[in-house]
This record gives structure tokens, sequence and C-alpha cells, in this order.
């Protein structure tokens, strides 16, 4: 290595930093009295000014304009619009769904428990009306009016004891129809 | 007694992302970064019209992005890594149609621009043309350096490197341009 390359080795990033504004006040002084000098090194900080000249000319500062800003929020503006008619859409179409299913769940429920009822109600007063006429029927109230050592109308305790059998299997039935119903 | 918290330079938008104000905080950090974005485009893809449409792809990332932004690193961090992925990602999609028979003035448009002024002298090498010869990370370094008007933190902030290698490449890069003049004056 010359003397000369050593030299600009050594002075060269400071050169550099001095040209740069990034040395502290005595860097900068002692930096200055060198170049006082040092022809190599008022060369060397010639070609860098040059340089720097050169590249602060090709290199300018480089911005974005309103229209840029304009055209940014306006495609912002685009996208929440999509975003919320995505979102209304998707909350129409959930509503639609629940409703649908809703109708479906209310004519499962109607067609099952509706004739059930009916069912059940109509089983009721047959089975009502055949145990009121029925032997057992008659012994059952006899017995029950004796069990309970009470005194009664045979005619009342019998017509409760039989409307009683008759809308608890009838009822049986038409909450059995509708657990079917709901599953 | 905690000690108060080191104000932050974007602390007025990090607030009103913690209110969920994102279209506030949106509309703060456009100006505050879009040239930076901007500019460090430029410095990656070469070409003022593809970086003017990156930047604003990237803003648009980060318009998306911002409700999961938990303020982890620097709200610039953040946005320059978004930026260099997305000049990555453009770059990459470029490679296959660049032709290396082309010369950089029609591959670059925007250097070319940058470099009217010295064309018309067809015996002087552009500095821009120069400059195009560095390695890419000095290439890089000088043009935001001089794009961000001299400012070795924003530089390092925008290639997410520390100061001293941006320092260090700025030297090297001069140095390097210095010995390319020479060898083009005596060519």
């Amino acid at each position: 290595m010359t003397p000369e390359q050593q030299h600009a080795l050594q002075y060269n990033d400071q050169l550099q930093d001095w040209l740069d504004g990034d040395v502290d006040p005595a860097e900068a002084a002692g930096l200055e009295a060198h170049l006082a000098d040092c022809v190599l090194c008022q060369e060397q900080l010639a070609r860098f000014e040059s340089l720097d000249e050169s590249l602060r000319a090709a290199v300018a500062p480089a911005t974005l304009d309103h229209s840029f800003d304009e055209r940014l929020f306006a495609q912002i503006d685009s996208i929440d619009e999509q975003q919320r008619a995505a979102a209304r859409a998707r909350i129409e179409q959930e509503m639609q769904e629940s409703m649908l299913a809703l109708s479906r769940s209310w004519r499962r429920m109607l067609a099952f428990v509706a004739p059930g009822v009916i069912a059940g109600v109509a089983l009721a007063f047959a089975l009502a009306g055949y145990f009121f006429s029925a032997d057992f029927s008659t012994q059952m109230t006899q017995e029950l009016i004796e069990g309970a050592g009470a005194g009664g109308s045979f005619g009342v305790v019998h017509l409760l004891l039989t409307t009683l059998l008759g809308a608890g299997v009838g009822g049986g039935v038409a909450s059995w129809l509708a657990r079917v119903a709901a599953e | 007694m905690t000690p108060s918290p080191v104000p932050h330079a974007d602390a007025d938008i990090l607030e009103r992302l913690q209110a969920r104000q994102y279209r506030e905080a949106f509309a703060a950090l456009v100006p505050r970064f879009r040239d930076k974005i901007f500019r460090l485009c430029i410095s990656m893809l070469r070409d003022h019209a593809q970086a003017e449409d990156v930047s604003q792809e990237v803003l648009l990332r980060v318009w998306r992005a911002l409700p999961g932004f938990a303020g982890q690193s620097q709200l610039s961090t953040w946005i320059y890594a978004i930026t260099r992925n997305a000049c990555l990602s453009e770059l990459r999609k470029r490679r296959p149609h660049t032709s290396i028979d082309l010369d950089d003035d029609e591959r670059h448009p925007e250097i070319a621009n940058l470099s009217t002024s010295d064309a018309d002298d067809s015996a002087t090498v552009s500095v821009t043309q120069l400059l195009d010869q560095l390695p890419e990370r000095y290439r890089q370094a000088v043009v935001l350096f001089y794009m961000e008007d001299k400012s070795y933190e924003q530089t390092a902030a925008s290639l997410d490197l520390p100061l001293g290698t941006v320092k260090a490449l700025l030297h090297r890069a001069r140095k390097r341009l210095i010995e390319l003049t020479r060898e083009t004056e005596t060519a």
C-alpha cells in the first residue's frame, strides 16, 4: 500500500462524516486544521463534494402528491363499502336461514303436535267412556269410597276416576308425539 | 413511584389504535409515512410508476392489518417491513420478464429520467449509471440517503440496518463511485 493510499484510508471516513455534518465540533476543528495543510485530503474532499452534488441532483427527494391520497382513500372507502355490503348480505342470509329453520321447526311441530293433541283428547274421551261403562272401574270406585271411609256420590267419584284415567293416557300419547316432533 | 413512559414518536396513532379509531389512526399515519414508503419503494424498485403502485398496495395492506397491530414493534419498523416485503414480491414477479440484453436505461426508465441532464453529453457517464454498477445494498443505501435528505437515521430505519452499517455502506459506496468515475475517465 502506497503512503497516499494509507493516508486516504486514514482520512476518507472522516472527510465523508465531515461532509455529512456527522462530526462533533472538536473533531471538525481537528480535521479542518489538517485540511488546511494537506493537499491529498483537499483533492479527495473536492472529489467527495463533487460526487455529493451529483448524487443530490440525481437522486432528488421523491414525494407523492395529493391525488395519491385521494386515490388511496377512495380505494379504502370502496373496501369499506364492500365489507359493509358483505356484512349486510351475511346478516340477511343468516336471518333468512334462521327464519327458514324456525318455519321448518314450526311445521314439524304442527304436523306432529296438533294431530297428537287432537288424538290425545279423542283418546281420552274414548277411554273415559270405556272406563265409565267397564265393570272394573265400577269396582275400583266402590273400593275407593269404602277404603277412604268417606261418604260421597258414587257417580261423581266414578266420573272423576274414569276422566283422570282417560286424560292420563291421552296426555301421555300427546307428549310422546311432541317429543318425536322436537327431535 | 413508577417511571413515566418514554414518549413515543407515533404515540398519537397508537392511542387511536387502542381506542379502535382505525380510520383516524390511518388518516394520521398516511401523511407521516407515505413519502418514506414511496422512497424506499423507489430505492428498491427503481421505477417511479411501479413504486407508486406498490406504495398504494403497502398502505392498503397496512389499513387491512391495522386492527391486528398490537404495538409489539415500532409502527415504523412494522410499516417498513411490509414495504420491503411488498417490494421483494414485486421484484420476484418482475425477474422472469427482465431481459439481460436491455440497457440499464431501458430497464429503469426512472433512472433514465433522472440522468437526462447528463445524458445530453455522450462522453459523460451519469452518476446514476455508475450507481447501477454498485452492489445492491450500497446502491439502496445511497439512493435512500439522498432521497431522505441525508438522514442516516431514516435510511437505517427504512432499510432495517444499524446506523453504523448504513454509514459504512455509504462510505464504501462513495469510494467505489469515485473509483468508477476515475475508471470511466481513463477508459
